[in-house]
């Protein structure tokens, strides 16, 4: 897609509150345990079914989003996962499914292809399967995963594999990077655990170590692709109560993926299109946004340049304005790459 | 006519987005073209002209030739296809 286009058609969406992109997540349902996962279960007490999905998705529609991605969960253990896909695309807006790729058979990527995802992505935890299996505390997992993408490749579907980065898999980055490239597949890396989403602080000890972190930034750094923040006085951090919205699997709304410390409310109770026009909690949750923008740039050194998540922020420490000693660590660890790349050191 | 069913897009306050998806490009509408595709899958090509006449302010004779030639334009990409 055009930058600039997405650029411009963000900017738009900030000023006018609209929420351009949208995650909904299907269901807590996973046939894997990874040992990071941020869902707080892996059952379902009440999720919503199709016909509650495509309520959401007719008033996502209204509310101007363009962009939905679905997960879970595994998305696809959903028993209506694919009529939830089709209303998507029937409402002309794009998707992009996130799948451990167990349950990808032919007949699921031909339906895939039909639908025209942006993307599937999947998830690959290490370049060897006892890396990837250890993480993912399930045997198998790295062959399933491998069995999903070339059915995905077979019908063409457009694929990414991306990796959240722990000190499980650190180690394995450059043969991770390698296989990707010998397999052709764009590929993410992704460096933040989060809390999970019922604040336990578990997954944080599989965190990168200082050493993981370094290499994670000097292979960004050597591709020029550390990522920069570029903050104005008065302006926003991000997309947090304006851009940005999640609905989990029992319906409850959250102002971004990662903002769980308050819901919108409950679509079981009130459409989707009176929470967000209507929500306290929106309106404070985006207040957040310029706060932490202004914060940060008061603040000067590496965060003043280095994207942040308020969100995470919160988890860790209970305060979304101010950098916490791991964003911090990141921005000084991303700042030493950039120098060392600089200066061939 | 109606609009092809493999593109995405939004209109939001008169402006427009269409994504591509075939060809994975994005592209943007301006006011009046946002006003013509929005009406696309809704109203025949004379109704949308005499409301794109009445909403700008242009003479309907003006206001035909811009959405004959929208209309052509995006046949030619295949953005709309017959209904």
């Amino acid at each position: 897609m055009s930058q600039r286009a997405s650029a411009f058609l963000q900017e738009r969406a900030l000023r006018r509150a609209q929420p351009l992109s949208a995650l909904l997540e299907l269901t807590y349902a996973c046939n894997w345990r990874c040992v990071f996962c941020y869902n707080p279960r892996h059952h379902d007490k009440r999720r919503l079914d199709g016909d509650e999905w495509r309520a959401v998705i007719d008033d996502l529609r209204e509310l101007g989003t363009l962009n939905v991605t679905l997960t879970g969960g595994e998305p696809l253990t959903h028993p209506q996962a694919f009529e939830v896909m089709a209303a998507v695309r029937s409402r002309a807006m794009t998707f992009r499914l996130f799948t451990n790729g167990s349950l990808v058979t032919d007949d699921v990527a031909r339906r895939l292809a039909e639908l025209r995802p942006v993307a599937v992505e999947l998830s690959l935890h290490g370049a060897r399967p006892e890396t990837h299996d250890r993480t993912t505390a399930t045997p198998g997992s790295f062959d399933a995963l491998w069995r999903g993408v070339a059915a995905l490749k077979r019908h063409a579907v457009p694929t990414i594999l991306k990796t959240p980065l722990t000190r499980i898999n650190e180690h394995e980055l450059d043969e991770m990077v390698a296989l990707t490239e010998r397999e052709g597949i764009p590929y993410n890396l992704d460096a933040m655990l989060t809390h999970r989403d019922d604040g336990d602080p578990g997954p944080l000890q599989f965190s990168m170590t200082r050493e993981g972190f370094a290499r994670y930034y000097a292979l960004l750094a050597r591709r020029n692709q550390i990522p920069t923040s570029h903050r104005t006085p008065g302006g926003v951090n991000c997309g947090l109560g304006r851009t940005t919205l999640a609905v989990d699997p029992e319906g409850f709304v959250y102002p971004c993926p990662q903002w769980r410390k308050s819901s919108l409310g409950n679509v079981r109770e009130t459409r989707l299109l009176h929470l967000w026009k209507s929500s306290a909690v929106r309106l404070e949750a985006a207040e957040v946004a310029n706060k932490a923008n202004d914060a940060l740039l008061a603040a000067g050194g590496p965060m003043a340049r280095f994207p942040f998540c308020p969100a995470v922020a919160q988890e860790r420490t209970g305060d979304p304005v101010h950098a916490d000693p791991l964003h911090l660590a990141e921005a000084e660890a991303a700042e030493r790459a950039r120098l060392g790349a600089a200066t061939g050191t | 006519m109606r609009i092809a069913p493999d593109l995405a897009w939004q209109v939001v306050d008169g402006e427009g987005v269409i994504v591509d998806l075939p060809r994975r490009c994005m592209l943007g509408l301006s006011p009046s073209a946002a006003f013509i595709w929005s009406r696309i899958d809704t109203e025949t090509e004379e109704e949308i002209a005499a409301g794109l006449a009445r909403a700008f302010d242009v003479d309907e004779s003006r206001a035909q030739a811009d959405v004959r030639g929208f209309l052509g334009l995006l046949r030619e990409r295949g953005f709309v296809v017959a209904s």
